[in-house]
């Protein structure tokens, strides 16, 4: 107890740094792969990429970023053993965080395939083991949260291998390619403002006061779907297919349709990674926040500040602005063989396995997501080529960054309990 | 951190058309390859030679750039060992138009007067069943980028039948070209008869390769 009335600021101002960076680390790499599809697929400039990013990856993590937040800091570990000790609990969640931003650094400049996602998980459970006790661990969430690891790409894969397909049955097998494209198009984007606000906005954001009940929210992603499609056809409207269009001009004017629709897809991917990946940085801080500013009582009610959910997206933005987009440069300039019709089943596909995640509060990386999705639509013959060996390195990631990222927050975990003890 | 973009690779489907152009190229200077030798035109015969050679040179150059960037941890939308077949047959073409036009210029080979209204017309029917195979190669091509649609795959069967049917008047002209030969046999120097009786049937392989090749990427389109 004393030593947290004794060192409070430091843990606090602690976790606050190494929360920013983490977020900072999240901004700086993973958006890249979020949006990386958008730009790749030249729907959307480099530019606008940026200002979606910004301002989506905000969105999500401010309006969604709550319940995975949850989850990481209190859903992993059961805190009953050590309610009479809450400074283990801060020593360990800061310990995750160095842990996880270390191994990022890390693998980042070996240039290894790692989830932000699967280091926090894998350091949290590694200090839980080693500084409480195996029974400390929420095993079957932990087992939820790993299943989900392998589920979601697979999830995401089978959707935008079935989006991949409806695109080539109704529009580019059809008689009328270009026509169908257009008379199709509001029904693919009420899809994508439809399943993401439904996801979202299912029973109420709690945090901002917005209570609805099931049926509620069903009727607002409804609404938002429309408007969404009605949007989206507006700007669809514009575009004409030139007069004695040869097969090459009428590709290209539903690839321009679909480069229409990806703006809308780019938003929720961006939405959706931030409402994910926002809870890395910010779980284990707002754990230490927590106890400490309740006085060393581990409460499992406590709601989430909500400026902590600001700094977390803050911390995002400010990755993707200082860092960020040199990756998402470098990843577009690299994709040069998705057309937006590719990119659009790709994207759609992984927003909505990752805001579904998400919202049941489950952390899964979004990046793996969206390589599940890539090779969804290279099943559905949508690809000239693909690497299968970047398959292989997420298996071998999976398999090294979770002891890696235990053993490090275990080490940690001791350092920081002999400093302040 | 894993970089989405390390999962794209290079299409191998853009340097396999470009191949076919280069063999197509080596292929279209045998007409007027064999106009110059009939003429003596040597300045004209050793530039065309050249441009035979070069075309075939630059396709094994392609050739081996596709084979290189092709590991087995490619995920392509038809089989590694379809493409690498389709890409064998495409080269054997062009190393028979060398060989033809090597054997052309080593011994100078001239055909009889009668015989050379004929032969221009098979060399022609030739030139046309490559031209077609590079017409397929490029819708091909076109087929990948659109996710195999409906209409590119009916287009390219229609083409790939195409080739067959030119094949098999290439054929028919051959068999006529080898009985002239041999009602004239007595009259020519028996070594060339022996060498054009080769030669007929070289020049049909350009069109025999073609046509395999076609077939080959049929099998493909039908998956």
């Amino acid at each position: 107890m004393e030593i947290l009335a004794d060192y409070g600021n430091t843990f606090i101002i602690l976790a606050v740094v190494l929360g920013i960076f983490m977020t900072w680390g999240i901004g700086a790499n993973d958006v890249a792969n979020a949006m990386g599809t958008s730009v790749g697929a030249k729907a959307i400039s480099f530019k606008q990429a940026i200002l979606i990013a910004a301002v989506f990856e905000f969105a999500g993590a401010f309006l969604a970023g709550g319940h995975v937040t949850k989850t990481i800091r209190k859903g992993i570990i059961d805190p009953t053993p050590i309610l009479n000790s809450p400074d283990i609990l801060v020593f360990g969640m800061l310990a995750a965080l160095l842990a996880a931003a270390i191994w990022l650094a890390v693998a980042s400049y070996m240039g290894w395939p790692v989830s932000t996602t699967h280091s926090i998980v894998g350091a949290i459970v590694g200090f839980a083991v080693a500084g409480i006790g195996v029974d400390a661990v929420n095993w079957s969430k932990v087992l939820t949260i790993v299943v989900s690891w392998g589920v979601s790409p697979v999830l995401g894969g089978t959707l935008a291998f079935l989006l991949m397909k409806s695109i080539q049955r109704f529009i580019l097998d059809a008689e009328t390619p270009f026509k169908n494209a257009v008379k199709f198009s509001p029904f693919y984007l009420f899809l994508v403002g439809f399943l993401i606000s439904l996801v979202t906005l299912f029973k109420g954001l709690k945090h901002l006061n917005l209570e609805l009940t099931g049926p509620q929210s069903f009727l607002a992603a409804i609404i938002f779907g429309v408007l969404v499609a009605i949007m989206g056809k507006m700007i669809v409207a514009k575009i004409k297919l030139p007069e004695n269009a040869s097969v090459a001009d009428e590709v290209s004017s539903i690839e321009r349709v679909f480069a229409v629709m990806m703006v809308f897809t780019a938003c929720s991917m961006a939405f959706a990674h931030g409402s994910n990946d926002v809870a890395n940085g910010i779980g284990p801080m707002a754990a230490v926040v927590d106890i400490v500013r309740n006085g060393g009582q581990v409460a499992q009610e406590s709601t989430l500040p909500m400026w902590i959910l600001l700094v977390g997206g803050g911390g995002i933005v400010f990755g993707l602005a200082t860092y960020g987009w040199k990756v998402m440069k470098t990843i577009g300039t690299k994709i040069t063989e998705l057309t937006p019709t590719r990119g659009f089943s790709a994207e759609l596909a992984a927003a909505a396995t990752v805001v579904l995640a998400s919202r049941t509060g489950i952390p899964v990386s979004t990046t793996h997501v969206a390589v599940g999705c890539v090779l969804g639509v290279g099943m559905a013959r949508g690809l000239g080529a693909l690497n299968l060996r970047v398959v292989g390195g997420i298996f071998t990631s999976w398999i090294i960054t979770l002891p890696v990222g235990a053993a490090l927050s275990i080490f940690f975990f001791f350092i920081f309990k002999t400093i302040f003890t | 951190m894993i970089n989405l973009g390390s999962i794209f690779v290079k299409s191998p489907f853009k340097p396999l058309r470009e191949h076919m152009k280069k063999v197509h190229e080596s292929v279209a200077p045998l007409a007027p390859f064999m106009d110059a030798l009939h003429e003596g035109n040597d300045d004209r015969l050793k530039q065309l030679r050249l441009e035979i050679q070069e075309a075939e040179e630059a396709a094994d150059q392609i050739k081996n750039d596709i084979r290189n960037h092709l590991p087995h941890s490619l995920f392509l939308p038809i089989d590694r060992r379809d493409l690498l077949a389709v890409l064998d047959m495409q080269d054997s073409i062009a190393d028979t138009a060398q060989d033809i036009s090597d054997l052309l210029e080593l011994r100078k080979m001239k055909l009889p007067n009668e015989m050379r209204p004929d032969l221009m017309n098979y060399v022609g029917v030739i030139e046309k069943a490559c031209s077609l195979g590079y017409s397929i190669s490029v819708d091909f091509e076109a087929l990948v980028e659109s996710g195999f649609g409906k209409h590119h795959t009916e287009k390219i069967v229609t083409m790939i039948d195409e080739v067959g049917q030119v094949e098999s008047e290439a054929d028919d002209l051959e068999n006529q070209l080898i009985r002239k030969l041999f009602q004239m046999e007595t009259e020519m120097n028996a070594v060339d008869v022996v060498f054009w009786y080769q030669l007929f049937g070289q020049i049909g392989d350009i069109a025999d390769y073609t046509e395999k090749m076609a077939n080959r990427l049929r099998l493909l389109v039908a998956k």
